[in-house]
């Protein structure tokens, strides 16, 4: 009876559903509709109390016009150099010279991976004053002699953003470090005898085998770090509040404001949507970069 | 959880609807009904959001005293907090009953009907007298919210406050009398080895400089029409860019600390007190604090002019439209004229709201309110700038740190408030 | 390099980065010490240890309170969510639901949005219904967020049951909830747990979310209290660093008792995909 069989697992199937609907409702009620309904909002003016009016595409515009905006987006994409880029480099420099492993290893990571587990708000605050004028960085600084280059480090037009971008290295070095580390461990200890074999060394070794085996953690690490970059808020928010002289603009930092400050909804609207646009380009390219070739 | 799906969909199609065939009126002020002096004898509490302390801790308690069954509950928030959440605090469905009123922040909230028009209660107290004309002038405006000194009464100052410098007296030897004296006497300070001038720049600090500054430098008339919003007006003019090329000049010198970015109000002003700098521009609202960590060796003046202008405003208390006393909330407003708030409003380091009170002072509160006299006596207050357009404060905090550190020249400074101007009164 | 040699080296790399982690922690742990209001520069000892920072920050900041705020948002997103995320994995996994595939692709597209597209509507629309400043509301609104990473945490681990002990169970008659309950569900805990801390963690440290749809300062969180906190007392350094030490504090407890869950969590979940 193929056909009893076909309702049967029809029935099957849509119970199955059940299960998934509970999950799939406040997912869809909480997340996906608010983010289709912001998407919505950014063809509007709209100040979030009295009636909205179309707007085309003059919020999207605005936020690639607009000096106060524009730069927000430049901002966060830097930020991916020292929330992702610089971390995942030691992560990986350190993986290739620990490799074989030590004892011990289980406390080093319960450190490493430390930050990654605190409020980035208190991890700012944190920094604040590390980077003050009689802080801890130039405490060091003149300790070192270097007396001379000292300065409150949040509060300089050239350095601000670098040193924002320094938290998130900390931040995230130790994670990219557990990752590659945890991955290395899997790699067969034969393929470097192979290396050996041939007559490579250490270098060889690394680019040969190390390298090409950590692939699926290289590319979780940057999409991780990358989204953290491209999408923070806390830190800016609590260190610098985007200055000096909108510096350290971020485009989650703006959003808020623009949003809930200056009640200019459409144009948070439209920010929130081109750095959602970011981060998916972004991710794309990592995977992409990073997927294996045939 | 079917409704808290489908209601904002029901919601959003509405607002799709109204776009479709939207006109741009905007809302409408909302107006209290059941205007009463008379006060209920039940039990009730009243929630009220404030930035400021002093004067407001003490002013709720006068008023529980002085009417038992009425108990307030105030929640502090910090300024530069206070004005990145009150407006979603005051929109919320349980918003407190009263809330410090600030114009630039706050302004949507009266199209928006979220604060009572308060022009009922002023006809039924007779408000007019008791609260100087020019501290209620900058608490109305038109129904749009777009300008100000017009229209409905959207809040009543509990104290009044004016921007001025503060100097440390063991620094200082003798306050000085003209701009011209007050650099020399910055280059003295700065000779000595001391940083002359604290300034707050991560926050608001910095532009109370160039507020300071622009007060002395430039027309009254022409700021104050700017930022009431009259239309056609504009803030690039000879005294603002001066007074813009003075800050950037001053930095450039050494009178600013180089961290001065990096510095937030409570900062700048605890730098002073602890006698790391000679001078500190604010407003009295900090004078309480300041008089209790320095005693006698704090003395205040207002920045030296051709006349006696500076920018001064009111701690103000305004009522929100979906409080269910209204009229308690009024009393406390009325209570704010009383010869007892006046009492609590000097003691904490303001001006009283009836200037017909003149309580004995000595030290940096008498400096306050001889200057503020003379202010006020010249009818020299003029408002805030951030009041100018709602993103106002970040421009202004954002430009004053480009001047400070030497990046935005006095023109782009100004043009980029200007254009914020524009844009919101287009 | 002999081998002897290359293990000091490797130790010697190790504890440096160590040491560059925890000089942060070091930093506000000897600020926090030093008396109320005192002038601090870098690292120093305190001349006289003072313990009632602490005392004094959670009684300005009344993080009492706050705590308890944020236990309450936990409590509440941590149970639903991992029900939610349980319910739903093992679904996808194991029963092919109907249009199972797009549902986890809708799922898995969720990891890569920004809270930020979330936030502005999200409001209004909590708005709408009563559920700003609510703790409902905001334990919903956690719950979605962390719904993607949890459902496609669980999914992956059902997956990765031997397909022969649901056909036994299968066979034996039992009904799909029923496999659930007893033949999943208790080989299921140490992945469970996983989840589980990590929610815990995401809800104690939200901040954007809760600074938006909580207005009442009696309502926010400890993370959103200490931002707050620290306008208002940021001269105060020692405080101040009391202040983040007891932020800091609870999370901490929490990683190290559950440090492999956490490290398994954000790492082998991460990787799988």
């Amino acid at each position: 009876m193929p056909d009893g069989n076909t309702t049967a697992r029809r029935v099957r199937r849509l119970t199955a559903l059940a299960y998934v609907a509970p999950a799939g409702l406040v997912y869809a009620g909480f997340a996906l509709w608010p983010a289709v309904h912001t998407a919505y909002l950014s063809f509007l003016h709209w100040d979030g109390i009295s009636a909205a009016t179309p707007a085309g595409l003059s919020n999207y515009r605005s936020v690639f016009t607009d000096p106060a905006i524009g730069p927000a987006l430049w901002h966060a994409i830097v930020l991916i150099v020292f929330f992702a880029v610089i971390p995942c480099a030691i992560g990986l420099l350190l993986t290739a010279l620990l490799q074989g492993g030590v004892r011990g290893m289980t406390g080093f990571r319960i450190v490493f991976f430390l930050p990654q587990v605190l409020p980035m708000v208190a991890v700012g605050i944190t920094w604040r004053w590390l980077y003050a004028d009689d802080g801890l960085v130039n405490q060091a600084l003149r300790a070192v002699g270097l007396g001379g280059i000292t300065r409150a480090w949040l509060g300089d037009y050239n350095f601000a953003l670098i040193a924002l971008g320094l938290i998130g290295t900390w931040a995230m070095s130790g994670l990219c470090m557990v990752l590659f580390l945890a991955g290395a461990q899997k790699i067969d200890i034969s393929l470097y005898e192979a290396v050996a074999l041939d007559g490579g060394g250490a270098v060889r070794r690394f680019f040969t085998v190390t390298l090409p085996a950590l692939r699926g953690e290289i590319t979780i690490a940057s999409v991780i770090t990358t989204i953290a970059a491209l999408a923070s808020f806390d830190l800016a928010f609590v260190t610098t509040n985007g200055g000096p002289v909108n510096r350290t603009t971020v485009p989650g930092l703006l959003v808020y404001r623009l949003a809930f400050n200056e009640s200019d909804i459409g144009r948070a609207a439209a920010l929130a949507v081109v750095l959602t646009i970011v981060v998916i380009v972004f991710v794309t390219a990592i995977r992409r970069l990073t997927r294996e070739r045939p | 959880m079917r409704d808290k799906f489908f209601r904002p969909l029901a919601a959003t199609i509405a607002v799709a609807a109204l776009a479709a065939c939207a006109d741009t009126s905007g809302g409408k002020p909302a107006a209290p009904s059941d205007v009463s002096t008379t006060l209920t004898s039940d039990q009730v509490t009243l929630t009220l959001a404030y930035t400021d302390d002093p004067p407001t801790k003490a002013l709720i308690d006068a008023f529980h005293a002085q009417h038992p069954n009425i108990t307030i509950t105030g929640q502090q928030t910090p300024f530069s907090d206070y004005v990145k959440s009150i407006k979603l605090s005051m929109a919320s469905p349980t918003p407190p009953d009263i809330a410090e009123y600030n114009p630039g922040a706050m302004r949507s909230l009266v199209p928006a009907g979220l604060v009572y028009d308060l022009s009922p209660y002023e006809k039924a107290y007779g408000w007019s007298s008791g609260f100087p004309a020019s501290s209620l002038e900058v608490l109305k405006s038109d129904a749009s919210a777009k300008q100000y000194g017009t229209g409905g009464l959207y809040a009543v100052p509990g104290a009044l406050s004016v921007l001025g410098v503060y100097y440390n007296k063991s620094l200082v030897a003798k306050p000085p009398t003209t701009l011209d004296q007050f650099e020399q006497s910055l280059a003295a300070v700065k000779r000595a080895g001391t940083t002359p001038l604290s300034v707050g720049g991560l926050q608001v600090g910095g532009f109370q400089v160039w507020n300071a500054l622009t007060n002395v430098l430039g027309d009254e008339q022409q700021y104050r029409d700017w930022v009431y919003g009259k239309p056609g007006s504009t803030i690039v003019t000879d005294g603002a860019r001066t007074a813009a090329q003075k800050l950037a000049d001053w930095s450039a010198a050494g009178y600013v600390p180089a961290s001065a970015n990096a510095t937030a109000d409570s900062d700048a002003q605890a730098n002073f007190v602890q006698g790391k700098s000679a001078y500190l521009i604010t407003g009295n609202w900090a004078a309480g604090a300041i008089a209790k960590e320095m005693g006698d060796k704090v003395g205040f003046f207002l920045l030296p002019g051709a006349s006696a202008v500076a920018s001064g405003a009111s701690v103000a208390y305004s009522i929100s439209a979906k409080t269910k006393h209204p009229n308690e909330a009024a009393a406390f407003l009325d209570f704010m004229r009383s010869e007892q708030a006046a009492t609590i409003q000097f003691d904490t380091g303001f001006m009283p709201v009836d200037n017909t009170v003149q309580p004995k002072a000595t030290g940096v509160l008498a400096d306050i309110a001889g200057g503020f006299k003379t202010v006020v006596d010249d009818n020299g207050i003029v408002p805030f700038p951030d009041f100018a357009s709602p993103n106002m404060i970040d421009r202004l905090t954002a430009g004053v740190q480009g001047l400070l550190s030497r990046k935005t020249t006095p023109d782009q400074f100004l043009a980029d408030l200007q254009e914020s101007w524009t844009q919101y009164h287009a | 390099m002999t081998p002897r040699a290359a293990t000091t080296a490797r130790y010697l790399v190790l504890t440096l980065m160590a040491v560059a982690v925890l000089l942060p922690f070091v930093s506000i742990v000897l600020t926090a010490l030093q008396p109320s209001g005192a002038q601090v520069s870098g690292i120093s000892i305190p001349t006289t240890w003072t313990w009632s920072n602490f005392a004094d920050a959670w009684r300005a900041a009344d993080f009492g309170r706050l705590m308890l705020s944020g236990v309450l948002i936990a409590a509440g997103v941590v149970p639903l969510a991992l029900v939610l995320a349980a319910l739903a994995g093992y679904s996808l996994a194991t029963l092919n639901p109907l249009g199972g595939r797009a549902l986890s692709v809708a799922f898995v597209l969720g990891l890569t949005l920004p809270i930020e597209l979330v936030v502005v509507a999200l409001y209004f629309d909590l708005q709408q219904v009563g559920l700003t400043n609510s703790y409902a509301g905001a334990i919903l609104a956690e719950t979605a967020l962390f719904m993607p990473f949890g459902v496609y945490w669980m999914q992956n681990h059902f997956a990765s049951v031997p397909a022969e002990l649901l056909e036994a169970a299968r066979v034996d008659g039992a009904r799909s909830f029923t496999v659930l309950r007893r033949v999943l569900l208790p080989i299921s805990w140490p992945a469970i747990t996983t989840l589980g801390v990590l929610y815990f963690m995401w809800s104690w440290n939200q901040f954007l979310l809760i600074i938006v749809l909580m207005q009442d300062p009696g309502r926010r969180t400890a993370p959103t209290g200490l931002a707050f906190f620290v306008g208002q007392y940021s001269t105060n350094i020692p405080l101040v660093s009391a202040a983040s030490l007891l932020v800091i504090g609870p999370i901490v407890v929490v990683y190290l008792a559950f440090q492999r869950n956490f490290v398994n969590g954000l790492t082998q979940g991460a990787v799988k995909g």
